[in-house]
């Protein structure tokens, strides 16, 4: 099956010849929810825009289903729900009224638009405000409304911009929950972001771009497998004393390490899951008590990093 | 498996037309509950309240025939329409980027054409509402103090919607060019209140007939109230040593100007569509 999002040497070029986005080339493939990662500046919400008609490309091709959005952006956009960095929202209206506005553009009637508005606004916990105006919203709130419109008519494809970006702690952690809930639905996500934690945790897919060429993409799975070093954080009941070091370091694996408490220490390792319990059995046999001993959830970064340095 | 069912989404498109009447009627709704329309009522509850009632409590002496006393409603009408072409099209398209409810909306299906013109009728439908508004009080008023009414309010009126919708086309083609609000009121307020009527105070000097001037055209308005009809003359002032300076008086013809104005849409709309559709979404 055709990847539902396809872009084909995307290039923009602004006003005294900057190029935020090179040449891309992208393929989403179905049901995936992919991470488009990036730095600041990468390239990531130019291309969003570009594919959700909002900028225009200055050459190359983005296809949403098949259909061009250069050639019939509506048709092309008929089937995808999108937060485009944060939106703003009409004060006047109030969520279940906005979700009615945007609803009967898509075609769908008032009755319709209720009862899918109810469960959304349920879903995105703003069923006690759907009769207040969007004026007074958080941003927070008003974040979570634009995901309750983008699925508003059960759309096979969701594009999101950096949608916890400028949320506070709670309404971050709000918007993953939501996120999550995405990735048991059936349909193909593309979410922006930089914040690598957050793609390891709800990507099944992730594409890395810089300067606004796409450096790699692929299952966040396989990029992890290409990260050959691993940091393991480790938590004792006994800490690891001078001159344990350079028995830690004989360890096989062990490229290094870096106490960060009186009782933790970082270990930065290479090797697979056998190699993992090894290097526990000998933490253990150094007499130190292991209370937690986890990889710690950078590996993506470890790649980030590298592949960016590459770039440069 | 939630999209299972899902509907076919391109099929259920509603068709450009559908979707302006719908863009069209969230925008009315934007005017109905915004503080500017409130604004203007009370605007135009004080100008009729004052015009009808300053004269009885000064005294004064109101005209009997219904054409002439609503003329002085009448005067003020050109004023409104500035103040509501202004109020309701000067920030139009310039607040979708502004304020990024564009983000909200444009990623949506449906045409740039389609949003510009819905939101034009939506200020189309407003500007002559207050029209109405106004006019239908200062006939009841007229008819109260006179015991009659004049046809010739009514075209007065119709001809005010049209100049209406030129200067709301105006207005929405600044505030296709501006990049912020308070830039395209302002432009839209002035031009249409000083700057397009001094040079059409200015052209006759040259013997410049400012027949292509929209605010020339708008004068129609209260010209429209006087039978019959004025047309142009020359008329001189003395100015000393018993020599006189001659000045040609110019009137718009109804017509032509209806012409004119019909341009004016048709010009700004098209000029401001393109624009709005050539807009990026930048922050």
């Amino acid at each position: 099956m055709d990847a539902p999002i396809q872009v084909h040497g995307l290039t923009k070029v602004y006003g005294g010849g900057f190029r935020a986005v090179d040449a891309l080339e992208l393929n989403v493939p179905s049901r995936s929810f992919m991470g488009f990662l990036g730095p600041n500046g990468a390239g990531k919400t130019t291309s969003i825009k570009i594919i959700t008609n909002m900028l225009t490309a200055t050459s190359g091709e983005a296809f949403i289903n098949g259909v061009s959005v250069m050639r019939d952006p509506k048709t092309a956009l008929a089937d995808v729900g999108a937060v485009v960095e944060t939106p703003e929202f009409y004060p006047y209206l109030t969520p279940m009224e906005t979700l009615h506005y945007l609803g009967a553009l898509r075609g769908m009637s008032v009755g319709e638009s209720t009862n899918r508005g109810r469960d959304l606004l349920d879903m995105v916990k703003l069923t006690e405000w759907k009769d207040q105006r969007v004026g007074k919203f958080s941003k927070g709130m008003k974040q979570r409304l634009a995901i309750a419109q983008a699925l508003l008519t059960q759309p096979s494809v969701i594009i999101l911009d950096e949608p916890t970006s400028g949320l506070d702690p709670r309404g971050m952690v709000e918007v993953r929950d939501i996120l999550k809930q995405l990735r048991k639905m059936d349909v193909t996500v593309l979410m922006s972001s930089h914040l690598l934690n957050e793609v390891q945790e709800v990507c099944t897919d992730v594409s890395l771009i810089n300067r606004g060429k796409l450096l790699r993409s692929g299952s966040v799975a396989d990029l992890l497998d290409e990260v050959k070093a691993r940091k393991i954080e480790v938590k004792t009941m006994r800490p690891l004393t001078p001159d344990m070091f350079d028995r830690l370091r004989s360890v096989p694996g062990v490229k290094g390490f870096v106490v960060t408490g009186d009782l933790s220490f970082a270990i930065d390792f290479e090797g697979e899951e056998d190699a993992q319990a090894r290097l526990l059995i000998e933490l253990q046999n150094l007499g130190l008590m292991v209370v937690s001993f986890k990889e710690s959830g950078l590996a993506l970064e470890s790649l980030y990093m590298s592949l960016i340095m590459e770039s440069r | 498996m939630e999209n299972a069912n899902v509907v076919n989404n391109r099929e259920r498109l509603p068709s450009d037309l559908q979707q302006i009447v719908t863009v069209a009627k969230y925008d009315v709704l934007k005017h109905l509950r915004s503080k500017r329309l409130l604004g203007l009522i009370i605007l135009e509850a004080l100008l009729l309240g004052l015009t009808f009632g300053l004269p009885i409590v000064l005294g004064a002496d109101a005209a009997e025939d219904p054409a002439d006393y609503m003329s002085a409603f009448i005067g003020w009408a050109d004023i409104l329409i500035v103040i509501g072409a202004t109020m309701f099209a000067g920030d139009a398209i310039v607040s979708e980027f502004q304020s990024r409810t564009g983000y909200l909306l444009f990623p949506n299906p449906v045409k740039r054409s389609s949003i510009f013109i819905g939101k034009y009728l939506s200020t189309l439908g407003i500007i002559a509402l207050m029209l109405v508004i106004y006019y239908g009080v200062a006939a009841l008023l007229t008819f109260v103090m006179t015991g009659g009414g004049t046809v010739l309010a009514l075209y007065s009126m119709l001809f005010a919607c049209v100049y209406g919708a030129a200067a709301a086309a105006l207005g929405f083609l600044i505030s296709s060019i501006f990049k912020g609000s308070t830039g395209s009121l302002v432009l839209t307020f002035f031009a249409l209140l000083m700057i397009l009527p001094l040079i059409a105070q200015l052209l006759p000097i040259g013997e410049i007939k400012p027949w292509f001037m929209l605010t020339f055209c708008g004068s129609v308005i209260s010209y429209i109230m006087i039978e019959p009809y004025p047309v142009d003359a020359m008329d001189s002032i003395p100015i000393g040593n018993g020599e006189f300076m001659t000045y040609w008086s110019y009137y718009p013809e109804v017509w032509l100007s209806l012409a004119v104005l019909a341009v004016y849409v048709v010009v700004s709309l098209g000029l401001g569509m393109y624009l709005f559709k050539r807009r990026e979404m930048v922050s």
